[in-house]
């Protein structure tokens, strides 16, 4: 059986068709890429210390003044039992029991800004790695895209998982991007939780189902193969992908992934983000190729009744889902020893990152109880993969209104660019990468130093690393 | 039914509206046909399709066989799969025009009007933005489609239209659909303009406009000069200032938007649009783009710098001039094409670039945009003066031979035939499609909600309309509002999100994946109750019949001999499980789930 690598190392054809249009002439020109890296090129050296990558995305904005960068105001819950943390930060334990556990693995950086204000917007710029330009939105791929696109070598033959999976990502509002002008076998491979538990873990009755059905099926197309000829490279390209999918499915490692123990659903919590967590510590675990992980937890935007419990997705509601879900992934990563590196544990090969788009506006609450988006300061939150727990980089003012110190050597704060150069960066990637020959000829630089207002830094944030 | 009667159906156009041509790109294109040759010309499409590629030597496919056509032409004017019934009579069918006589009856099926007012909610990307408003929107396109209500006077509708309200006239919700949201702020007040934020809507109302009627896109230029940024993406939008974009959105610049308030809360998808504002504001603030730097304001149209009449409303002047230009013609008629020919003659069908349109005016270094610049000026002009009916345009499309061919191509396929069109172009069916080629094969049908009688309110309020039939079909609904497996289903077969940005729909192993454990397929092929297979195995004690049925309800054929035989083989064993395991199959091939 080929690997997916295989497959389609011989088949660069499918570009053709991936969504690029059928005749699009210009398509035949792109792949192989022509990829010329920056003249400063050599300002970088990726890091190369995580295999893999969890990015949690904490969709719709949390407040960052009840959570990651505490500030005492008017609108704290009287129920939050503020306590300081052995790092030194203020952090409500009492409604974080599980991450307060961790936060002493966690780095936090203080200081980021947004170049985006509303949510799709927002979330499009965590998943793109900048800002949406409607110009060229069709022909710019996901960051998980381009992992998947640059760790293909490093596929192995006995690999069938795909490189960059993600969970619930189609709920938040702009959904799960495509490959723009990278090819299709890059793409997301985006799983509804609770829909895996039952759909992904075939029991040996349902695997024999499918080789059963799987004989009959190539019987047929054994026998329609004369009739099948002469229709274009789209017949086969679709069997490749069904003969993938066919391979992954009856893997003993992918069936064994969506198995959850009573235990873990107890600890995790039965909930969206809880089982996206354990789901994504099992593919981690499995081994099979799986690369780059994003979770999305949606429905944090309150602008309306934030601590009230009687509403849906209230506060309190998302942070008892959120807590477990993310405490119990890093505690049992830091559990699990590496299945390359003796000595190692998974946590120590993965960099989890966890952010929202934006923070949510200081002070009082607004005229119907609830904070609105707020984009001039806010954190992110990094944990493993030699990430030294503790730091605590960058301050907003006393109020989490605007950022007092950008912790890092520069004036500029920290944009979720430098996120991306930072995961980029750990998995050993060189983001100083362009790409000239997209569609558009406009080329597509791995980290954009243009921002919506001018020019940003482009570094990773190397201070989470102590 | 001539042009003028048809017309006299809707309203007379006004005598402003008509045909005012304030372009001529093509007037000197080499005439067509001048060698003909062996294909048959069926209509003036031929002419340009075949004129073509006999003159350059270009081996082309044959014709599609009379089964390959009616499953193809059923599935790209209907988006279903034909039923047994159909199958059986139109290869029963002796008479010459049979295809002809199919495509009428296809397109006068309601199932055409809702397979293309679906993509025109997809292309327009109408979604809760438009709150209730959707459905109201679905159900005109719907009429109108079904009505073949002229395509220039539909545009005109969405482009002028007023409202107090998005749920009550349906042509205004596309610019409904591209309100930008303001800033939420303190203020409650029900008339606060700031809820919509007035200009930056202007824009999108633009852009949207641009791309849907006129293929350009201007997105570009929204932000700036197209001078040092487009000169290597778009040749004719690079000479193109953002002033020329802020005088193309003036146009709108009268329109006011209003949120509507329920409880103190404003709903940002039921919104009022009226057109006593002060007009566009050419400094003033964004929050989708950089600084607005100030600069003339009376509305120009873009493309040929013609000033809106002082005396008369803005935006029906922008009606007047974007149908009145020989590019919406040449935009709407490119689309389509694109859609029913697998590739447009211009690609991707809204990035045209009107600088290389014509070979005599091609900039140098650069090649023409258009693989067959004068049959997209063939067309256009049998679109403009066929009142722009969509009936006609699709009839002509579907009864070329260039349609017609098969997609089956003899010999050595070389990459650089594409742009003559010399075979078909195999495509994957849309994720809708499959659905509904699925339940339509296994006799399964879906449930999109419906059925049940709704209060007569409703349909005021703009709620779906009482229905007495269950939505079935998912290209039926005006939303895509499924959940669990089947929303993963469809959407690992690229059903549009109508977010931003516009998802091309790719493959991927998920889609296999999909058809091999999804219940929306595994559920179907077990033959329960009222299911194909089950009703197949009560009829026929003949285990050859069961699947001869089972292959003419997937594939629109018999099997062969040695189809046949493997499939008696397989139900040999165990007839029910053998037989839910020949439809699974049936399900899972290529044949099946492209359409050729």
């Amino acid at each position: 059986m080929p690997t997916v690598s295989q497959v389609f190392k011989t088949r660069r054809e499918l570009l053709q068709y991936g969504g690029l249009g059928l005749a699009a002439a210009s398509v035949d020109a792109i792949w192989p890429l022509r990829v010329r890296a920056a003249e400063n090129a050599k300002k970088f050296t990726p890091r190369g210390n995580a295999r893999n990558v969890i990015f949690y995305e904490i969709s719709g904005a949390i407040s960052h003044l009840e959570t990651f960068d505490f500030k005492e105001n008017p609108a704290t819950p009287k129920d939050f039992k503020v306590e300081k943390l052995s790092t030194g930060v203020q952090f409500p334990t009492n409604f974080f029991p599980r991450i307060s556990k961790i936060m002493d693995r966690t780095a936090i950086v203080r200081s980021f800004v947004s170049h985006e204000e509303v949510h799709l917007r927002g979330q499009y710029y965590v998943q793109a790695g900048r800002p949406l330009n409607v110009a060229f939105a069709r022909e710019i791929p996901s960051i998980g895209s381009v992992v998947a696109t640059e760790l293909e070598s490093r596929r192995r033959e006995s690999d069938t998982f795909p490189t960059y999976v993600s969970f619930n990502l189609e709920t938040n509002q702009v959904g799960a991007l495509s490959t723009g002008f990278l090819p299709p076998q890059f793409s997301v491979f985006d799983l509804n939780p609770e829909q895996a538990l039952k759909g992904m873990s075939l029991d040996q009755k349902a695997v024999e189902l499918i080789e059963d059905r799987w004989r009959v099926l190539q019987g047929f197309r054994d026998l329609s193969r004369e009739r099948m000829k002469g229709f274009g490279r789209q017949v086969d390209a679709f069997e490749d992908f069904s003969n993938t999918a066919k391979r992954l499915l009856t893997d003993p490692r992918w069936p064994s992934a969506f198995k959850l123990t009573e235990e873990d659903r107890r600890r995790y919590g039965n909930s969206g983000p809880g089982l996206s967590c354990a789901l994504a510590r099992n593919v981690l675990q499995e081994d099979g190729g799986t690369r780059y992980i994003h979770i999305c937890q949606h429905g944090w935007d309150h602008h309306r009744r934030i601590w009230d419990r009687t509403t849906t997705d209230n506060h309190y509601k998302l942070i008892e889902e959120f807590d477990p879900a993310l405490g119990s992934l890093i505690e049992d990563l830091a559990a699990m020893p590496s299945k390359t590196t003796p000595g190692k544990t998974l946590l120590d090969e993965t960099l989890v990152v966890f952010m929202s788009e934006f923070g949510r506006t200081p002070g009082p609450l607004n005229h119907i109880l609830g904070r609105d988006h707020h984009k001039h300061v806010f954190p992110a939150m990094f944990c493993g993969a030699g990430v030294k727990g503790g730091v605590v980089a960058g301050a907003s003012d006393a109020e989490g209104r605007l950022c007092a110190d950008t912790g890092w050597a520069k004036k500029e704060q920290p944009r979720i660019e430098n996120v991306v150069a930072t995961i980029y960066s750990a998995l050993g990637i060189d983001w100083s990468k362009e790409i000239h020959n997209t569609p558009s000829k406009r080329a597509y630089v791995y980290v954009d130093p243009l921002g919506a207002n001018g020019f940003i830094p482009t570094d990773d944030l190397v201070s989470i690393y102590g | 039914m001539s042009p003028e009667a048809h017309a006299a159906l809707f309203r007379a156009p006004k005598a402003a509206n008509a045909g005012v041509v304030t372009e001529r790109v093509t007037s000197a294109l080499p005439k067509p046909g001048a060698h003909a040759g062996k294909m048959a010309r069926r209509n003036f499409i031929d002419e340009q399709v075949f004129g073509r590629m006999e003159r350059e030597g270009i081996p082309h496919a044959p014709l599609s066989t009379d089964r390959e056509f009616l499953r193809r032409v059923t599935l790209d004017l209907t988006g279903r799969i034909p039923t047994p019934v159909d199958t059986r009579e139109f290869l029963a069918d002796t008479a010459k025009d049979k295809r002809a006589r199919l495509i009428d009856k296809l397109i006068a099926n309601p199932a055409f009007a809702e397979k293309w007012a679906y993509f025109y909610m997809d292309l327009v990307r109408a979604n809760g933005k438009m709150s209730r408003g959707v459905n109201l929107f679905h159900l005109m396109l719907k009429e109108s489609i079904a009505a073949d209500r002229p395509y220039d006077d539909l545009a005109r509708s969405m482009m002028a239209a007023s409202a107090k309200s998005n749920y009550v006239v349906a042509a205004v919700n596309p610019i409904v659909r591209e309100h930008v949201e303001g800033k939420p702020g303190e203020n409650d007040d029900p008339d606060d303009l700031r809820k919509v934020h007035q200009m930056d809507t202007h824009d999108e109302v633009s852009i949207l406009f641009g791309k849907v009627f006129l293929g350009v896109n201007l997105s570009c230029i929204a932000c700036h000069d197209g001078k040092a940024h487009l000169e290597k993406v778009n040749v004719y939008l690079s000479g193109k200032k953002r002033s020329d974009f802020f005088q193309q959105s003036a146009f709108m610049g009268h329109a006011r938007y209003i949120a509507h308030v329920e409880n103190k809360e404003a709903i940002m998808g039921h919104i009022s649009v009226d057109d006593v504002s002060a007009g566009y504001d050419t400094k003033g603030d964004s929050m989708l783009r950089i600084k607005r730097f100030g600069g003339p304001t009376a509305p120009k149209f873009v493309l040929t710098d013609e000033l809106a009449k002082a005396n008369a409303e803005p935006r029906e002047e922008l009606g007047r001039m974007m149908t009145a230009h020989p590019q919406f013609a040449r935009a709407t008629v490119n689309m389509f094409w694109a859609k029913l020919m697998g590739t447009g003659i211009v690609e991707p069908f809204d990035e045209f670039d009107l600088a290389r349109l014509d070979p005599k005016t091609l900039p140098a270094g650069w090649d023409l945009q258009p693989s067959n610049p004068e049959l997209l000026e063939a067309l256009a002009g049998y679109f403009r003066q066929n009142n722009h009916s969509l009936h006609k345009l699709f009839s002509a499309i579907c009864n070329s031979n260039a349609y017609q061919l098969s997609a089956r191509f003899p010999g050595e396929w070389n990459d650089s035939y594409t742009k003559y069109y010399a075979r078909k172009f195999a495509r994957m069916l849309t994720a809708e499609e499959i659905h509904d080629a699925i339940a339509m094969a296994t006799e399964r049908p879906g449930k999109f909600g419906g059925g049940a009688k709704r209060k007569a309110s409703a349909a005021v309020n703009g709620d779906e309309p009482p229905v007495t039939q269950p939505v079935t079909m998912a290209m039926q609904v005006s939303l895509p509002r499924a959940t669990g497996e089947l929303k993963s289903f469809l959407q690992a077969f690229g059903q549009a999100n109508r977010g931003t940005p516009a998802r091309p729909a790719q493959p991927s192993p998920m889609q296999p994946i999909m058809l091999m454990r999804s219940p929306v397929v595994n559920d179907r092929v077990i033959a329960a109750h009222d299911s194909r297979v089950q009703r197949l195995l009560d009829s026929y004690k003949d285990n050859g019949k069961v699947v001869d049925e089972l292959f003419v309800s997937a594939l629109s054929r018999e099997p062969s001999a040695e189809e046949k035989a493997l499939a008696v083989n397989v139900m040999a064993k165990d007839r029910v499980e053998g037989a839910q395991n020949v439809q699974w199959a049936l399900l899972n091939l290529v044949e099946f789930l492209y359409n050729f």
